[in-house]
């Protein structure tokens, strides 16, 4: 009984310090300001990156760059007040769905990877990112 | 032999989490005031809870790696008394032990798999100390390693309280707050400094610092690095994980591993997979960290100006 008690105060206590770090507005979201940064962060992540052609999403959460020559797509995505890389590769991708407006649902085949949304107004820009993203399914 | 009735039952992490807490928030107001730490909030949730989930495990499975160590007790080498002057060496001893135990920790991916954990914040302060493995049981470190202290003859009690100190005193260092100790400390003692080097993802930052106490271990064997003004660290996990949920920040090395192993070619590959450095790939696909740092070290030779 004892532990359990102390178990449900630690849960508690570990509430009220995310709610005070809340309140104190200590996060800021991550952006990623442009392609050009894009590229530079998989550059510094994966030294050598050889970055192609590439897409900033529009709320700057995410970014796509194509790997010269390799195949493979950098996948920048923000989360939190941090950014996540995947390097996508055939097998990786488990869904890329056109969503009702010009954003694409994102589903990888990496459980520590939750699903993201990509938002893109350019209808052909998404469309041929979508694409490119199914035929990496596995 | 009999334990001294201070010793007996005494949990020295018990006594710290008050003092936890209060640094916790301290360091959040630190941040606020002065934007000299970096918070997330859901960040912040998911080590605290990976910290509360280790406890649970420990309770858990605790019972049975006591026994096993009461066990080992038996056949100890020496009868080492609770002395005073005992203290001291045990502290000493088991800091020397945690280093060996954390150096592989980083170099063999089954070791990995549980520590990973504590590594996989992007973020440095003193919520990400207590981001703790669940885990622990897996590795069977304790069988071996974990009882050398005891099969020499140090009693497993006052084993599990210098085990504890030592972790007590690994909590104040994970912060940014504190950018450099006296010169005389950072010489012996870890430090926030040598400790940020140590979570670092950059290049020349991966796999250095494995110290718990002392910093001298490190300098002894070779695995030292300072931290350099012109190098801002980057924190986390070479693939850094885009989920906050701690049963997937728990166990996802493991499941990776099982993947891995299934998907083998052959047993052998299998075992790598297993006991070579967490980024081993039999075709090379993927780096480890001395992979890592070869081909920055390249890149920079490459880029350096002719003389």
């Amino acid at each position: 009984m004892l532990e359990l008690l102390i178990f449900l105060g630690s849960l508690l206590g570990i509430a009220a310090m995310v709610l005070l770090n809340r309140q104190l507005g200590l996060s800021e979201a991550a952006e990623i300001a442009s392609l050009d940064e894009a590229v530079r962060r998989l550059d510094t992540d994966q030294i050598g990156f050889m970055a192609g052609p590439g897409l900033l999403a529009d709320d700057r959460r995410a970014a796509l760059v194509e790997e010269k020559g390799a195949g493979r797509i950098g996948l920048l995505v923000a989360s939190g007040s941090d950014v996540v890389i995947r390097y996508l590769e055939s097998g990786a991708v488990k869904a890329a769905k056109m969503g009702e407006g010009r954003d694409i649902h994102l589903a990888l085949n990496d459980f520590t990877f939750a699903p993201v949304d990509i938002a893109i107004s350019d209808t052909a820009a998404a469309r041929h990112w979508a694409d490119r993203l199914n035929s990496m399914q596995g | 032999m009999d334990v001294p009735a201070f010793a007996a039952g005494f949990k020295p992490i018990d006594w710290a989490i008050p003092f936890f807490v209060l640094l916790i928030v301290a360091e959040m107001i630190f941040a606020k005031r002065t934007g000299g730490a970096r918070f997330e909030a859901k960040d912040s949730a998911a080590s605290l809870m990976m910290g509360l989930g280790s406890t649970v495990a420990t309770i858990l499975y605790g019972g049975l790696i006591g026994a096993w160590l009461v066990f080992v007790y038996d056949f100890r080498l020496l009868d080492i008394p609770f002395a005073w002057w005992v203290w001291p060496i045990a502290l000493v001893l088991d800091d020397f032990f945690y280093y060996w135990s954390h150096r592989w920790a980083h170099t063999v991916r089954w070791f990995w798999a549980e520590h990973v954990i504590h590594h996989s914040s992007q973020h440095y302060n003193l919520t990400t100390a207590l981001r703790q493995p669940w885990t622990g049981l897996f590795t069977l470190k304790w069988l071996w390693l974990g009882s050398a202290m005891v099969l020499i003859g140090f009693h497993p009690v006052m084993v599990g309280i210098v085990g504890g100190i030592n972790l007590i005193y690994q909590f104040w260092i994970h912060t940014e707050a504190i950018k450099k100790c006296p010169d005389w400390f950072e010489a012996v003692m870890n430090t926030p400094s040598h400790h940020r080097v140590h979570h670092g993802i950059n290049p020349r930052y991966l796999d250095r610092n494995y110290a718990g106490i002392f910093i001298v271990w490190d300098k002894m064997f070779g695995t030292f690095q300072p931290e350099l003004d012109d190098e801002e660290i980057r924190y986390g996990v070479v693939k850094n994980l885009g989920t906050y949920n701690p049963l997937r920040i728990a166990f996802h090395e493991w499941i990776s591993i099982a993947n891995d192993m299934r998907r083998a070619g052959n047993w052998r590959d299998a075992m790598m997979y297993l006991l070579a450095p967490p980024g081993w790939s039999p075709d090379g696909s993927r780096s480890t960290s001395r992979e890592i740092l070869e081909r920055w070290e390249a890149r920079r030779r490459d880029n350096a100006p002719a003389e």
